[in-house]
């Protein structure tokens, strides 16, 4: 179901992100900085 | 509402209709109606789905819960990226491909007609019901706060939506869910404005939120792991993930929205964006309501936020006993008053010792506060059986009322009606073209023409439109609101999943054995529900691995001829 053979690979990108893989990869990092983020603010206010 | 907070509601709202019956002006064919011709930027196609997710419930209860409970139902949405990447990687590509209007025709292709009828038809029970209950949630809360009546409520949320529904089809509902979500973010926006300024003068935004920490109520994060502990990082994490892999993937409501976008790319982006921005706006959504609470540490609250059920009670047998514990709830906020004044200071003078003893103080009076609260909602119960005695659905409605300026009023109120009609309005959009694709198309006139089939999704989308009006005069006979909505999708979710799991994951699971895995698998999920043996959150899971479980132990015994 991978679909990292499509031909226009990169369409929908904004352009200063490679692939789709990269872009995944933002948002899986995202959800990393958003949690600690979460964990230092609660903690620092506790 | 004063007469400038009306001009508001109906200006907003009627600017809505005729925009979206603007933007979908000129003639249209089956493919602009139900998938607005594969036309739409990523940003449609994000907003969309976000406008979709968010019914007015979201911007009632979760301020309300922030108050309550805190920050921790964030984690609640902590599986939604990682539901958009799978969705990103293997649904899109495949929907597109097949060029479907509904998530339920690629079933057809990859099983056979009997499993594509049998899921759009859980799809339509589960989906019209639970749409029927999301006009009466919101439409409840508006008519007890402002004294509206119900039934015409009801039928105000249920059928402005169909204006521009039936006439613009998807492309009108795109294009309003866009205006929706500005104006629902930029409301909320000034509402948090708004709190942080009503605050004493010497209480800032940094102050706000070491009061809310030093209360407990910045609690983002929990590691602890407990099956009974409803939010968590690992119930976010995993549960939401397949809760949301659910809903996005097989929900046409949702599953209608990304097919908009012009391309795989696209969708694609929607849905991306969708999992960046989700989780940033529900925080502010809590935070609102946290600010809140801050608010009535220096302001008295009420002991109960719903004031038509306590003006019953004042009126009632129990109105001496109600009168006491209003009593020891002023008493209560007196002390909290005492504790947050001492606390303010002892933070600035940075006296640990002084911290420690009035976070314990306002504790205290916080863990009172609750127990009166308990108090005063088994006196509720005990008047009325059938009070709604979910306070925190009234907490911000009645902050809004009490204390926020004329026109902001008005312009909350329309965020609640906006909220409301974006998922109410992709619900009778799904709804319709499942009934005119999967059915009335399939079984029933397979080759009549573009024109007799738009026709057919615009009455459809009417029929129901007033079928869910129907059932949402009804859905006070059904107890506690979200509770229902949500015990009505696990009956039928979990199944509908495990059938697209099957279909994309297990190869060789032919249409049979998969058809005759999802009715057991049906059924053991209503046992389970009918015989109370689980929490119902519990039977999206059961019937996912049931499906899977027996269209495998079928496909293994009748390998030939399934």
């Amino acid at each position: 179901m991978m679909d990292s053979q499509q031909p226009n690979e990169t369409e929908g990108l904004p352009p200063f992100i490679k692939s789709w893989r990269q872009m995944y990869r933002i948002v899986i990092g995202t959800l990393l900085v958003l949690m600690v983020l979460f964990y230092v603010m609660m903690k620092y206010f506790e | 509402m004063s007469f400038i907070d009306w001009i508001v509601l109906i200006g907003t709202l009627s600017f809505i209709i005729i925009y979206g019956i603007y933007r979908s002006r000129g003639k249209q064919n089956i493919d602009d109606y139900l998938i607005a011709g594969q036309s739409l930027p990523w940003y449609h196609v994000c907003f969309s789905v976000m406008a979709t997710q968010a019914s007015a419930i979201t911007f009632l209860s979760a301020p309300g819960q922030g108050f309550a409970d805190g920050m921790r139902f964030v984690q609640f949405y902590f599986g939604l990226p990682l539901a958009m990447v799978v969705l990103s990687i293997t649904f899109v590509p495949i929907f597109h491909r097949l060029k479907v209007f509904t998530a339920y025709e690629f079933l057809e292709t990859r099983f056979d007609g009997r499993v594509r009828i049998f899921t759009v038809i859980l799809f339509l029970l589960s989906r019209g019901l639970s749409t029927g209950l999301s006009i009466y949630a919101p439409s409840i809360i508006l008519a007890t706060i402002l004294g509206w009546d119900l039934t015409w409520t009801n039928i105000l949320m249920g059928s402005l939506v169909l204006i521009y529904t039936v006439t613009g089809g998807t492309k009108a509902i795109s294009h309003t869910h866009l205006q929706q979500m500005i104006i629902v973010t930029m409301a909320m926006f000034v509402a948090g404005y708004m709190v942080v300024h009503l605050l004493p003068s010497d209480i800032g935004f940094v102050d706000a939120l070491k009061i809310a920490g030093k209360a407990g109520r910045l609690n983002t994060i929990d590691f602890h792991f407990d099956p009974n502990s409803r939010y968590n990082i690992w119930s976010g994490l995993i549960g939401g993930f397949f809760l949301q892999l659910s809903y996005f993937g097989t929900d046409q409501s949702q599953v209608g929205r990304y097919l908009t976008g012009e391309s795989i790319g696209q969708s694609r982006m929607g849905l991306v964006m969708n999992g960046l921005l989700k989780i940033p706006m529900q925080f502010l959504i809590l935070l609102v309501g946290v600010l809140v609470f801050v608010y009535y540490q220096y302001n008295p609250a009420p002991l109960f936020f719903n004031k038509v059920e306590t003006d019953k009670l004042r009126n009632s047998e129990y109105a001496a006993d109600f009168q006491s514990l209003e009593e020891k709830h002023s008493l209560a906020v007196s002390s909290q008053r005492a504790a947050v004044d001492g606390l303010a200071k002892a933070l600035d003078s940075k006296d640990e010792t002084s911290i420690a003893h009035w976070q314990e103080a306002l504790k205290e009076s916080d863990d009172t506060q609750k127990q009166l609260k308990k108090d005063a909602v088994s006196l509720i119960k005990k008047n009325n059986p059938t009070a709604d005695t979910s306070d925190v659905n009234y907490v911000f409605l009645r902050f809004v009322l009490d204390r926020l300026p004329i026109g902001l009023i008005g312009l909350l109120i329309a965020v609640i009606f906006s909220a409301s009609m974006g998922s109410i309005a992709a619900a009778y959009n799904s709804l319709a073209s499942t009934t005119v694709v999967d059915l009335y198309k399939r079984v029933y006139k397979t080759d009549a023409s573009d024109n007799h089939y738009l026709m057919a999704t615009r009455i459809s989308t009417i029929g129901w439109g007033m079928f869910c009006i129907f059932v949402a005069q009804y859905a006070s006979k059904l107890g506690s609101m979200i509770e229902a909505v949500n015990i009505l999708g696990s009956l039928f979710y979990g199944v509908i999943l495990g059938i697209f799991l099957v279909a994309f994951y297990f190869k060789n699971i032919g249409g049979k054995a998969t058809f005759w895995g999802a009715i057991v698998a049906e059924i053991g999920v209503v046992l389970c529900w009918w015989y109370d043996l689980m929490a119902f959150l519990w039977l999206n899971v059961v019937g996912c691995v049931l499906v899977i479980a027996f269209a495998w132990v079928i496909q293994k015994l009748k390998p030939a001829n399934a």
